[in-house]
């Protein structure tokens, strides 16, 4: 194989992987920054599921007044928020306070309901575990 | 001895001539300098990379995710550079299969970076993936990648033995897409047709003298697959095949047919040094495949296949001198003939005379299994 050819697969094998990944994340990013973000209103939660780790899990109360329902044929029942570590404590002890109203800021990219944000009591829920 | 001596000492018994010794000792102060150098470059880099992991991990949660995200990109795209120009440098240098440590590491690496990347594009969108789904696209992505550059084995073996995992995950993931139900005979069609497509890819790697480490490991795998499936699937498969369909109880003979045309009528698909491997594998496969076509199977009759299956390995250890395999052989063989009475004369376990019974019979087949596996070793050292 001639070393000009051969420079073009490794350069190609190589830059596959990093290119495609980077791409994605300059799409979804796109998407985040243009998508206008609606709320819906969570309910159920759960301890965090043990064997995730990081994840809040939750059922969608899209029946609630309080709920922005989208325009998609499946709805979905449950979802999952990403948590960092240090905060799961302050924040499991804000989700369990019931006079305290749980939504979760969404974003419909292609037909699905995306998490962007977890909000309590109409915070963002960094903002709202501080107070 | 050190070196300068021994050195001296060989060119007094003439084994080399003063030129040689120069020489060696030329080459080998150059290479003391450019290991302590690499050695303290590389010191100097991960001290670097180790105070940089610290600070972002310290302020993790404060960094903004579009800081996040752009900093492991140009992370991963530097390093890809890197590797391009490394590759570039050294291949002109050292032989296809000669492994650059600088270049093995910066690899590894980068097949890290790629699945951190996708894992903080994960937590970042909130996608809703799960890990397996993140595993199987960073593998195939990265695939391509890793069977061009991994050249050590520390690399490519668990590169092989994923990539057998995937081949199989993927099909039936097919398989299941069109028929939308599963399809059990596929498992034993798995355990002959992947390990022969897994051998013939070795094989041809080894022919054209291209990655013969990754060819080499392809065969191993092979083999060792075949005779694991042989040894848990002979007893199942009888109930894998569905008695009514003749295309897909026959199909699987079909292809163990063609393969062996192919691998001893038309020589040329198989080297002449993995004959006896192909042929362990082809043996496996049969084993496999030998229920599904009598009509009758039961506790006797999967004991005695087991035990054909590890004869016949036993007999390639012996073949190939490899007296680890023969042992392990007669070790299992004794344990599967144990098991295989328990199946039939479990009932004695009732009795205070039958467990007697049982620990004596065990002591015998320890002490006699004992006597075959070092007669065995005589016989195949001698």
């Amino acid at each position: 194989m001639k070393p000009s050819i051969q420079r073009s697969i490794a350069m190609l094998f190589i830059l596959l992987p990093v290119l495609a990944i980077s791409g994605q994340a300059i799409f979804l990013a796109d998407q985040k920054l243009q998508i206008p973000v609606q709320q819906v209103v969570i309910t159920g939660y759960d301890p965090r599921d043990a064997l995730m780790g990081h994840y809040l899990n939750f059922r969608y109360d899209w029946d609630n007044a309080a709920s922005q329902k989208p325009h998609l044929p499946y709805l979905p029942a449950n979802g999952r928020f990403y948590i960092p570590e240090k905060n799961s404590l302050a924040l499991e002890q804000a989700l369990r306070d019931r006079a305290k109203q749980c939504k979760i800021a969404y974003q419909i990219i292609a037909h699905e309901v995306r998490p962007v944000d977890l909000l309590i009591d109409n915070k963002p829920w960094r903002e709202a575990i501080q107070n | 001895m050190g070196l300068q001596q021994k050195l001296t000492h060989w060119c007094n018994a003439g084994i080399i001539t003063s030129s040689q010794v120069e020489a060696i000792q030329s080459y080998e102060s150059g290479h003391a300098k450019t290991g302590w150098r690499y050695g303290l470059i590389f010191l100097a880099v991960l001290a670097i990379g180790v105070g940089f992991a610290l600070i972002v991990a310290s302020n993790w949660d404060a960094i903004s995710w579009q800081i996040k995200l752009g900093l492991h990109a140009v992370i991963n795209l530097g390093l890809a550079l890197w590797l391009i120009n490394r590759y570039d440098r050294i291949s002109r240098n050292i032989a296809p299969d000669m492994v650059d440590v600088p270049l093995e590491i910066g690899i590894f690496f980068l097949w890290v970076l790629v699945l951190t990347f996708m894992a903080l594009n994960g937590q970042i969108f909130q996608l809703s993936g799960t890990a397996e789904e993140l595993l199987r696209v960073w593998f195939w992505i990265t695939a391509p990648m890793i069977a061009w550059f991994a050249r050590s084995k520390y690399i490519l073996t668990p590169f092989a033995a994923l990539l057998g995992f995937y081949v199989f995950y993927e099909i039936d993931h097919f398989i299941r897409l069109i028929y939308q139900h599963e399809l059990n005979w596929l498992n034993y069609a798995y355990a002959v047709f992947i390990p022969v497509l897994f051998f013939c890819a070795g094989s041809e790697l080894q022919r054209h003298h291209v990655k013969l480490l990754l060819g080499r490991i392809f065969i191993m795998l092979a083999t060792v697959f075949a005779i694991l499936a042989a040894s848990t699937m002979a007893s199942f498969t009888r109930w894998y095949v569905p008695e009514s369909d003749m295309v897909m109880r026959t199909l699987p003979y079909a292809l163990m047919l063609a393969i062996l045309i192919i691998g001893f009528i038309h020589p040329r698909f198989i080297l002449p040094e993995q004959k006896t491997r192909f042929q362990l594998l082809l043996f496996a496969g049969g084993i496999i495949l030998l229920p599904g076509i009598l009509p009758f199977a039961n506790t006797v009759f999967s004991a005695l296949l087991f035990t054909a299956l590890w004869l016949g390995v036993g007999y390639y250890g012996k073949r190939e001198n490899e007296v680890k395999l023969v042992d392990l052989c007669v070790v299992l063989i004794a344990i599967r003939i144990y098991v295989a009475f328990w199946e039939l004369f479990g009932t004695m376990l009732q009795t205070g005379v039958g467990l007697i019974a049982a620990g004596v019979i065990l002591l015998c087949f320890i002490y006699a299994s004992n006597r075959i596996r070092l007669k065995l070793r005589n016989w195949s050292q001698t």
